[in-house]
């Protein structure tokens, strides 16, 4: 029962904030329903036992790249967007017509689907175990996780570093 | 939380909470005067210290600080709480007024929550999290999307510069501060910070000088590595909280006051209340990463759950042991100028970065390598050489100030006001 | 499980290109002196060593790795080389390239090798997981090497639309995985065979289909491919077509065969795989005929070549072959590739050795080919050597692969395909013979400057083309290694 409560509240937060990330014109506004959207998520991740899983949300999300996100939107001082943009009413039609298509079509995928119940293990979501996983089993997905971001690093400084 | 309710409701009125039907109310109730306790705790500390920082200050700037409320003016931080709750709070015209509202409540609750895993002594906690590290970690971010919401919200470009720059120093310096942290987890092996603290006990049956809170059993004596990591942790703290030399978002010749700059009254408060609450944070942190957090010397960590009284020093342990940091990073305040913003930066992503990546990974090898050959009885041996090396370069410095001052002929005085 | 010193070892290509990589971007903090060709060799050396070590490793059964997350098996041996003799051309065409403009730097081949690394990963991934890990690391350093030569605004439009694309399709495929993820529980490709399920699995694997035919270029994804291709460095160009398309074929048909290669998936996905196909091959060659920027036109003609190769995807399909032609499609995509990975790299290094430095407004001009004949006539031989290649006429290799691809089309069943296949070579001719026409028959315009000979291109341009006529005339050798190397783990 509490469970159910506190699920649907920390969903319904997820999605507005998901929305909001969206809809707002304020870029900042945007930036702050992403942090109500990561706070939500983390909550889901502690329904689902993942404790550290939701800390790390919280702190790698919310702690660091959100405040990424908020200091670029302060350097570059970006105001609401401009309503100019917007593409002509035929385009936006199609594009709401085709978004919810593709709702209902993942909808009644979902809703057909039998999805194999999974059984966590009992130390699940704990720090060793996630430890035990990350460093012993996934190995290496997590070692080519260090190369991509390597590479990410130095692509970022070639092309920040100006004209070659 | 439960444990210690549990041990309270046994031993006051001697009945089994387990046996109650409504005991997640009990709890619950628990959990509000837990609450209740520590917000209090919080606003009168960050008062408290607010009269203590001026009186220092005036100190060490040979004048007298404040001293018309009270003894030694002690109540004027009472004076000042009702001046500021009494003011108007003013909103600007052109601010985003929800965000501008919202704001310093953001900073307020990130600032509370950490008190949520901080102990103050042997079960003195409110909930003993096995994540308590990162959880305190992670709500403080809180505290930082709270200010740049305010600076924002503000409309005013001191405002906003202070924003960018605690947005820009917080998002650095996280770094330097989360590894450093990792070295006590490392040697613990924990990240409960009551976890951490037992760790630092000394080996389980040890002899009288082997156990408790020695200085030789604290992890800042531990290694070179933790002994480096404990001075980056509090500069990083230190940038983290915008305190003096790292205060460039609120740098007071530069940007009128930086991100508070329109605030008034009680909102006002929030920020400066956040302030002087996050010294005791980060003093705590510091306490309970390095220097044996409230452990009592002599006394080995198992026995002091048993007596209240024990209880009652191990808090005091802690309480003595975070105020002297608190103390500390006072005098920094007051001793140290302000260092300009790519200073801060180049000390960050330079010096301390690379200084704590490789603290961290010679602490695992320590751990793989030294520590397996020592026997565990022994550990106190390196503690004790680590700590004469850190004893030596004090004597020496203090033998050196005193014959200096003794040339000068000046009086010195060592209380503080 | 704990992790083993042979599976260290079987990565050994892997790892000597990431070595590569960082000993290059340590070479940029501490020998950054005003002559850097010694970047250009040492790049080309750990790409070799890694090329040696891949054919080293040939011979032996396939085998998991790292507890089910990668393979060493023979298709991915195979395509591993392809990959590694494809970043070897770029390194030399980088050094003939950059040289001359001042751009050499050590993060140019740092990234490429660390995209090669992503690239040899991709081939041997066997879970999804690992897939979207080793994709990200093939294109996050490519988007980087778009705008690495930046002289006016094509390339960093060229790299901001290259990479939101990359980005949208990297999602694509995500989205793809956790929806299969999601119907069997499972990411690694021997499970997800093992596991099967309903319509969510299809959707999963449409979606699969869909972020990979944006890697690969294929027609209705293809809209970015003209101008990234004609936006990036000629290098980059290059190792794009040659590089990411050989690894996403790979990791493509590895999928495809492994893990939806039941008969009744097969059913689905191979309707779809032969209509991208037949649309890929006949728009990426009309849109092709119309260009008169052979840089641009060689975009389109790799759009093309992702259709002929499609056709190899198409009859590797199960359901309506028996094992036998599974194998035969397979290694006559292998020869492809290996075809196409040496006649596309050597086009483009065509490209890079007559581009002029300096502001132009056409510098790809179909002009700057004419009277190429009269200048440099090893050149120009090379070139259209390179050009009846790509057209796919006897005696180059270009040739040979295609008629290996159409021949395991037919036996397939696929016949309609083959024919189409065939067509559109036709309508081909005329766009690449164009080329070799105006180098021959046409004279130079009056007053244009001629750009300076630069050894390395002429190298990669003569040794592309003896590579393309040999193993045009002599094919056994190529060919029985792709045969022998049809070896697909589980499929």
């Amino acid at each position: 029962m509490t469970e159910a409560v506190l699920f649907w509240l920390f969903a319904v937060v997820a999605v507005a904030g998901g929305l909001g990330v969206v809809l707002a014109r304020d870029p900042l506004h945007g930036a702050l329903s992403l942090l109500a959207a990561f706070f939500a998520l983390a909550g889901l991740f502690l329904l689902l036992a993942a404790q550290l899983l939701a800390v790390l949300q919280v702190l790698v999300y919310a702690g660091a790249i959100l405040v990424l996100f908020l200091l670029v939107i302060l350097l570059l001082d970006l105001g609401p967007a401009r309503a100019a943009a917007s593409p002509p009413g035929v385009v936006k039609l199609a594009g709401a017509l085709g978004a919810l298509g593709l709702a209902g079509l993942l909808c009644t995928l979902f809703l057909s689907a039998s999805f194999p119940p999974a059984v966590p293990p009992s130390d699940f979501g704990a720090v060793a175990a996630v430890g035990r996983v990350l460093f012993i089993d996934y190995t290496l997905p997590f070692e080519a996780i260090s190369l991509l971001l390597l590479a990410a690093i130095l692509g970022a400084v070639v092309v920040a570093k100006g004209k070659v | 939380m439960q444990p210690l309710a549990d041990q309270l409701i046994r031993s006051w009125i001697h009945a089994d909470p387990g046996a109650w039907p409504y005991t997640q109310a009990v709890y619950l109730l628990f959990m509000l005067i837990a609450g209740a306790l520590l917000t209090t705790f919080t606003a009168v500390f960050s008062g408290i210290v607010s009269w203590y920082e001026r009186r220092l200050a005036g100190r060490m700037q040979s004048r007298i600080g404040p001293n018309r409320v009270g003894p030694a003016g002690f109540l004027v931080w009472v004076a000042d709480a009702l001046k500021l709750i009494s003011k108007e709070d003013t909103i600007p015209g052109d601010s985003d007024h929800a965000l501008f509202r919202a704001g310093p409540y953001f900073v307020v609750t990130g600032l509370v929550l950490t008190f949520v895993a901080l102990p103050f002594g042997d079960r003195l906690i409110a909930a003993d999290m096995n994540l308590g590290l990162f959880y305190i970690l992670s709500v403080t971010a809180l505290v930082v999307v709270g200010l740049i919401m305010s600076a924002w919200s503000s409309n005013s470009k001191w405002s906003l510069v202070g924003g960018i720059r605690s947005a820009a120093q917080v998002v650095s310096y996280e770094i330097p501060a989360g590894l450093a942290i990792m070295v006590p987890v490392l040697l613990a092996g924990s990240l409960s910070t009551q976890g951490i603290i037992r760790a630092q006990g000394g080996p389980a049956g040890g002899s009288f000088f082997l156990a408790g809170g020695w200085p030789w059993n604290w992890f800042v004596f531990d290694d070179p590595m933790a002994f480096v990591s404990f001075f980056v942790f509090l500069t990083a703290a230190l940038a983290e909280g915008n305190r003096t030399p790292f205060d460039l978002p609120e740098a007071e010749s530069e940007l009128v006051s930086g991100y508070n700059t329109e605030y008034s009254g009680m909102r006002f408060s929030f920020f400066f209340l956040t302030e002087w609450a996050n010294l005791w944070v980060m003093s705590a942190l510091a306490t309970l990463l390095f220097l044996g957090g409230w452990q009592i010397p002599g006394v080995a960590p198992e026995v002091i759950g048993h007596s209240a009284a024990l209880v009652f020093v191990s808090f005091l342990v802690f309480v003595v042991k975070t105020v002297a940091l608190v103390n500390v990073v006072i005098w920094l305040r007051w001793t140290l100028p302000r260092i300009r913003v790519d200073q801060m930066m180049v000390l960050c992503w330079k010096y301390l970065v690379p200084i704590e990546m490789a603290a961290v990974l010679l602490t695992a090898l320590w751990m793989l390598g030294f520590a397996h050959l020592v026997p565990a009885a022994q550990s106190a041996i390196h503690g004790v050489f680590f700590l004469a090396a850190g004893a030596v370069p004090l004597v020496l410095f203090l033998r050196q100030t005193f014959a200096n001052l003794r040339l000068t002929s000046d009086r010195v005085d060592l209380t503080n006001w | 499980m704990p992790v083993s010193l042979a599976d260290i070892l079987a990565l050994l290509p892997e790892i000597l290109l990431s070595l590569g990589a960082l000993l290059l971007m340590m070479t940029e903090v501490f020998l950054a002196g005003a002559r850097r060709g010694y970047q250009a060799l040492l790049a080309a050396l750990f790409t070799a060593a890694a090329f040696a070590a891949f054919l080293a490793q040939r011979g032996g059964g396939p085998r998991v790795l790292f507890g089910g997350f990668a393979v060493s098996d023979g298709f991915a041996l195979f395509a591993g080389a392809t990959i590694c003799a494809g970043l070897l051309v770029t390194v030399v065409l980088g050094a003939g390239f950059l040289a001359p403009r001042s751009a050499e730097r050590g993060e140019f081949y740092a990234l490429a090798l660390l995209a090669a690394a992503g690239m040899c990963l991709l081939v041997r991934a066997e879970d999804l997981l690992f897939v979207f890990i080793a994709l990200e690391l093939m294109s996050v350093p490519t988007y980087a090497l778009v705008a690495y030569l930046r002289t006016g605004d094509r390339p960093s439009e060229a790299a901001f639309k290259y990479f939101l694309l990359g980005a949208f399709s990297s999602a694509l495929f995500l989205y793809g995985a956790a929806l299969v993820f999601g119907a069997t529980g499972r990411t690694s490709l021997s499970g997800i065979a093992a596991a099967g399920g309903g319509k969510l699995l299809l959707a999963g694997l449409a979606l699969v289909i869909a972020g990979l035919s944006f890697k690969i270029a294929a027609v209705p994804f293809h809209m970015w491919a003209p101008d990234v291709y004609e936006g990036a460095s000629t290098p980059v160009t290059a190792f794009m077509a040659v590089g990411v398309k050989a690894a996403s074929f790979a990791v493509l048909t590895r999928i495809l065969v492994t893990a939806f290669g039941a008969p009744a998936l097969a059913a689905v996905w191979q309707p779809l795989v032969v209509a991208l196909a037949l649309l890929t091959m006949v728009f990426g060659n009309l849109l092709a005929l119309t260009q008169r920027n052979v840089k641009r036109m060689l975009a389109y003609s790799s759009v093309a070549h992702a259709g002929y190769l499609l056709v190899a995807v198409a009859a590797a399909s199960r359901g309506f072959s028996g094992p036998s032609a599974r194998g035969e499609a397979v290694s006559s995509l292998l020869f492809y590739l290996a075809a196409y990975t040496l006649t596309t790299a050597g086009a483009f290094g065509a490209l890079a050795a007559l581009e002029r430095m300096g502001p132009d407004p056409q510098p790809w001009d179909l002009d700057r080919f004419a009277g190429l004949a009269k200048r440099r006539p090893w050149a120009a031989a090379a070139t259209a050597m390179l050009m009846l290649s790509l057209a796919g006429i006897p005696p180059t290799v270009g040739f040979i692969g295609k008629l290996l691809v159409f021949k395991a089309a037919v036996d397939a069943g696929l016949v309609p395909l083959a024919i189409a296949g065939v067509l559109a070579s036709v309508v081909g001719l005329y766009y690449y013979l164009r080329v070799v026409v105006v180098m021959y028959m046409q004279p130079a315009p009056l007053g244009s400057v001629p750009t300076p000979a630069s050894w390395p291109l002429d190298l990669v341009l003569v040794a592309t083309a003896t590579l393309v006529l040999l193993f045009g005339l002599a094919p056994a050798g190529l060919a029985n290694a792709a045969l022998s190397s049809t070896g697909l783990l589980g499929g």
